[in-house]
């Protein structure tokens, strides 16, 4: 059984449908890249993983998401709970300015209503760090604010207050396109390492990382899957003729 | 909607039609050749020994500007395949180019020898017949046309068989030794014209891999019982 399993998904906004009978699924230690151009849908549908698409104004779902083959549109089901299952990370690195690397680690965990002592906080947010491979160049500064970090290190602590709630799915919308190249990599390298533990799905413009990272790839084009498959041959030989345009750079 | 990477796409264009001449050129030079040996014409021999150099200079562009595009443009899928099947295919027409050179070798050191009009005929029909499969695979590189390429591992059986019918038709020269020397350098040539015919065995499956995203062999020389 596939970790997650979107079947006949449809998503509006308003009466715009923007996804259109999307049928797709994510497995246990693997990477799936969602590619396509802007406005195709991509981003609303990494959102309708986690139930968060529902966040806003008029926007609606019909469909079923399966996580572990259970419908997370289902009418007994808790959306704070799907996402604490299924984490989510954006575009723009988002840490609480303010507050203390180690407590915006935590973060998550605070607000849930786990009660932890101090002792289990710190360790949760050490374990939470070293998983976002940022342990080593916070350690000494736990106190310090998480503005005060680069913004590839801002990613990689909002990486770690996704993973401190322990979820079993890791949702990237574009976790490096506000990154600089090398920042970008060790996030990539990041996500390699993270997908034996968790299944992650990203979203992202940047072709060559989708081919980098992932093992599967879904292309989608106006609201529909044009083509899913294994990422090499996606990259080397694929079925349809938009999908070899599109990651060739002949549309987009 | 226009092309957004029109320069790169002009390169890869401008890289296949290198690719196309390069194989006229590979192509001419084993014709030359053959017919170096079946008129005897010393000239024809020298002048595709110096012509190589032009097949040479054209590899090592196309070698450069491969490069090139892998490093700087990244590119995937068709673009991708015909990259790959451009590198390949550069490097079998440069030894296509080579083959040429020792047929044309072979015939200026044995020119002044006794020789056999049975086995210089042999040589003219595998002459006509592996020029001929050049000529084919790089039309069906130019057309993108797979029924051409599978016709490929065909052509090149009689020339398989004509390979070993020159190594009978050199032993029935062993009576004069002058004559068998001769025959052991068309023996040689033979052998280099049966390696043309691999080679443009060799680029059809590259351009059955451009075409159709699968790669597989055509002849598999590990598995070949009748040598």
């Amino acid at each position: 059984m596939s970790k997650m399993e979107v079947v006949d998904l449809n998503a509006w906004f308003g009466i715009n449908q923007v996804l259109h009978g999307i049928n797709v699924s994510a497995e246990s230690g693997s990477v799936t890249a969602i590619i396509g151009p802007s406005g195709c849908g991509k981003s609303t549908l990494i959102r309708c993983l986690n139930r968060m698409h529902e966040e806003v104004r008029q926007a609606r779902v019909e469909g079923k998401v399966l996580f572990d083959g259970v419908d997370i549109y289902g009418d007994d089901i808790d959306p704070a709970a799907v996402r604490r299952k299924i984490g989510m990370v954006f575009q723009r690195p988002n840490p609480f300015p303010t507050m203390s690397i180690l407590h915006n680690a935590v973060a998550g965990l605070r607000l849930s209503d786990e009660k932890l002592s101090k002792a289990q906080m710190r360790e949760r947010g050490e374990k939470a760090l070293r998983a976002a491979g940022l342990w080593d160049e916070v350690k000494d500064r736990l106190d310090a604010p998480g503005g005060r970090l680069s913004g590839g290190q801002q990613q990689r602590l909002c990486i770690a207050r996704a993973l401190a709630v322990e979820p079993e799915v890791l949702l990237l919308d574009e976790p490096a396109s506000a990154l600089d190249p090398v920042s970008t990599l060790r996030i990539e390298e990041l996500v390699g390492e993270l997908k034996e533990r968790y299944t992650i799905v990203i979203v992202t413009h940047n072709m060559q990382q989708a081919a980098r990272v992932s093992d599967w790839t879904l292309f989608m084009l106006f609201g529909e899957v044009v083509e899913f498959g294994p990422t090499p041959k996606i990259f080397t030989s694929p079925d349809d003729q938009r999908t070899d345009d599109y990651v060739s750079g002949r549309f987009g | 909607m226009p092309d957004p990477r029109q320069r790169f796409h002009d390169e890869l264009a401008a890289l296949e039609h290198g690719i196309l001449e390069m194989g006229d050129l590979a192509a001419t030079a084993v014709q030359r050749a053959v017919h170096a040996i079946v008129a005897h014409d010393v000239e024809e021999a020298e002048g595709v020994v110096r012509d190589d150099d032009a097949i040479d200079a054209r590899y090592l562009d196309i070698e450069e500007r491969t490069l090139q595009t892998l490093a700087l443009q990244t590119p995937v899928a068709a673009d991708l395949r015909l990259v790959s099947a451009i590198i390949h295919s550069s490097l079998h027409l440069e030894r296509i180019g080579d083959q040429a050179v020792n047929v044309a070798k072979l015939f200026l050191l044995s020119r002044d020898l006794p020789g056999s009009d049975a086995l210089r005929r042999q040589l003219d029909e595998m002459g006509d017949i592996v020029v001929s499969m050049v000529r084919t695979t790089m039309e069906a590189f130019a057309t993108r046309n797979v029924e051409l390429c599978a016709k490929l591992p065909s052509m090149d059986d009689p020339v398989d068989r004509l390979n070993r019918a020159t190594h009978l038709e050199a032993l029935k020269l062993a009576d004069d030794p002058r004559a068998l020397d001769w025959g052991m350098h068309m023996n040689l040539a033979a052998r280099a014209l049966e390696r043309v015919g691999d080679n443009a065995v060799d680029i059809a499956e590259q351009v059955n891999f451009l075409v159709s995203g699968e790669f597989h062999e055509f002849t598999d020389a590990s598995h070949e019982v009748d040598v």
